[in-house]
């Protein structure tokens, strides 16, 4: 994890190119996402607003390649994620998206160090290299020492969110998606989150693309898209 | 893999109650597979090691009915036969009916002539026995059980056969004891022939007659011919005989009383079913419950294939714990029991191969118990199962 100055360079990571995305649901089908195209630059924090069921989860789960589009192509630093087969589409993931959830997702038997180590598990590293890079990741995102060996159940919501990220960047992946990682904290709790990306975005040059359902918190995104019925209606640079 | 240890292991401790009483389960179905392995032992492990060259000839009415002493000297003359023993069973016991001993009186040349080394007796005790006619041989085991040692005198009584002077008892001289490498023999105790015949009431109809024979042919691919040549001889004869390998004779014999090998597979058969079935559910729902895990772990870069290789892990740790567990119990509980039984069962034990049985077993019920997990895992749809939680 090496730190450089974030600017958002002009060759866009991610380029959404007329995908769309259906689902059935009983005898109708619904059109989720309808041939959006979308530019996401390198280094850049984006907000996805948008109403529920206007497909902003459905987006994050395409752009993590957690699903597949029914038409059109997601370009990641130029590779079609449609063109890869599931195994090269799961270690993709693998080296390239860190997921933070609203529900922080930590599996409840293992401790926040254990938790933060699962990524790790999949490299070849020894255990001192992993322990190594699991503290570096637990302290970059703010988390006591004293609390490495607690269980999810034993850490508040704010500190449950910081090991979460900190699992989501352990592996340096270039992008973090991010579903609504501040829906289930207090306005507080959100905002020390909310700094946290930031700080990852400019001190990292993580490309960050968060959905949200807060003003608030997308105003501290660099840039903001508003999507309406399947549709992109807005994207607009945000004060911040 | 060992990196993944504490994943696995996290993930049983998740629900501990359940583990554990799934551990029990296999446990006690593995107890029960090393007792009915060693039971199947004790009746049929002897058979396994009886020499292929040996055929048994009795009477073809049943082994109760007795057979000419004098049939002997015709059965050695068929082509292909090597040597004739015969035996009388005896039915012995020791001061009370409890302490059985598997007794056999027989001529002491041609009997030892057959079994050669396989007793373990001392050319000395050999030479005395064979020229003390009111001698007999003991196992190890049954002179250790009741305290005996060479020279003793010992008042062994049957409960088959009756003696001229109307008591049961027949006083005879320790005259050596036997050391086999086969548990088997370890139980045997010899007496003369001879001296149960001349000592024997006259009406027990055994004057004259022996209980079977124990043949010896030259070579085990003759056994068929040799087989039907003996018993063509006495086809005609007041005593018509059967004659089969002693490996034959011996399964034939414990057939009478049950079948041993088809009761013990189908009672391990079912034990293993449910076992299975217990095993299966509790992969299948802990699997289910952590739905919302695994998807997170597709999330994290978890393929398919190596999720199933954690939950295949936990299988393998759920029934090889207990099947370990349930083998070794098993070990101790047969030692204990051949202790106690070693009069009745004496070739008690835990045949090695149960334990590669045992392995293969524990193999294919985790493959088994893996299956349903399996097809929950290549059929999470990610997205949804993140949404449900």
């Amino acid at each position: 994890m090496t730190e450089t100055a974030a600017q958002p360079s002009s060759e866009p990571l991610i380029r959404l190119e007329r995908v769309s995305k259906s689902y059935r649901r009983g005898g109708e089908t619904i059109q989720v996402l309808d041939r959006v195209d979308l530019a996401i630059p390198r280094g850049d924090f984006l907000a996805l607003m948008a109403p529920s069921g206007s497909g902003k989860s459905t987006l994050l789960n395409l752009l993590g390649g957690l699903d597949r589009p029914d038409e059109g192509s997601i370009l990641f630093d130029g590779v079609a994620l449609e063109s890869l087969g599931p195994r090269a589409l799961t270690r993709w993931r693998a080296t390239h998206v860190g997921f933070v959830f609203q529900l922080y997702h930590l599996l409840p038997v293992l401790s926040a160090a254990r938790n933060v180590e699962l990524p790790l598990l999949l490299q070849r590293l020894g255990r001192a290299e992993r322990s190594r890079r699991v503290a570096a990741a637990l302290s970059l995102v703010g988390f006591p020492d004293d609390r490495h060996t607690f269980r999810p159940t034993e850490l508040s919501g704010g500190q449950q969110q910081r090991v979460a990220i900190a699992r989501a960047i352990v592996t340096n992946p270039t992008v973090l998606l991010c579903d609504e990682p501040t829906g289930d904290l207090d306005r507080r709790a959100g905002d020390e989150i909310l700094d946290l990306l930031v700080e990852l975005n400019r001190r990292l040059d993580k490309t960050i693309v968060m959905v949200t359902h807060d003003p608030h918190a997308a105003e501290r995104a660099h840039t903001l898209v508003r999507l309406e019925k399947g549709l992109v209606g807005e994207i607009r640079a945000t004060s911040s | 893999m060992t990196r993944y240890l504490p994943l696995v292991r996290a993930a049983l401790a998740r629900r501990r109650a359940r583990t554990v009483l799934t551990i029990g389960s296999v446990l006690i179905a593995f107890l029960l597979f090393a007792l009915l392995m060693s039971v199947r032992q004790a009746f049929l492990g002897g058979i396994r090691a009886v020499g292929k060259r040996i055929l048994i000839t009795a009477n073809v009415v049943s082994l109760v009915s007795p057979l000419p002493l004098a049939d002997r000297t015709i059965i050695a003359s068929v082509p292909g036969v090597r040597r004739v023993a015969y035996e009388v069973w005896f039915g012995g016991y020791y001061r009370r009916t409890g302490n059985f001993i598997f007794a056999l009186a027989v001529d002491p040349p041609t009997f030892l002539a057959e079994l050669r080394g396989e007793l373990g007796l001392s050319p000395r005790a050999r030479a005395r026995w064979i020229a003390d006619r009111r001698g007999v041989l003991v196992g190890n085991a049954i002179a250790q059980r009741f305290g005996w040692r060479v020279g003793e005198v010992i008042p062994l009584r049957s409960n088959v056969w009756r003696r001229t002077n109307g008591t049961n008892t027949w006083p005879v001289r320790v005259d050596g004891i036997l050391r086999p490498s086969e548990k088997r023999y370890a139980q045997l105790a010899l007496l003369h022939y001879h001296y149960l015949s001349e000592t024997l009431a006259k009406n027990t109809g055994l004057s004259g007659k022996v209980s079977l024979y124990r043949v010896e042919i030259a070579h085990a691919r003759d056994a068929a011919a040799v087989s039907r040549a003996i018993d063509a001889r006495f086809a005609n004869s007041p005593d018509p005989t059967r004659t089969s390998t002693a490996r034959t004779f011996l399964l034939n014999f414990l057939d009478q009383i049950a079948d041993i090998g088809t009761i013990v597979t189908a009672i391990l058969a079912a034990v293993f079913f449910t076992m299975l079935l217990v095993t299966a559910n509790t992969m299948a729902r802990s699997v289910r419950e952590r739905t919302a895990e695994f998807a997170v772990l597709r999330t994290l870069g978890y393929g398919p294939g190596r999720l199933f290789g954690l939950v295949v892990a936990e299988a393998a740790l759920l029934v090889g714990a207990g099947a370990v567990l349930g083998l070794l119990l098993g070990l101790g509980l047969v030692a204990v029991l051949h202790g106690l039984l070693a009069a009745i069962l004496p070739g008690l034990a835990l045949p090695p191969s149960s334990f590669a049985l045992g392995l293969a077993l524990v193999v294919l019920f985790v493959l088994a118990s893996s299956l349903v997990p399996y097809l929950q895992i290549t059929r999470l749809a990610v997205a949804d199962a993140l949404r449900r939680e």
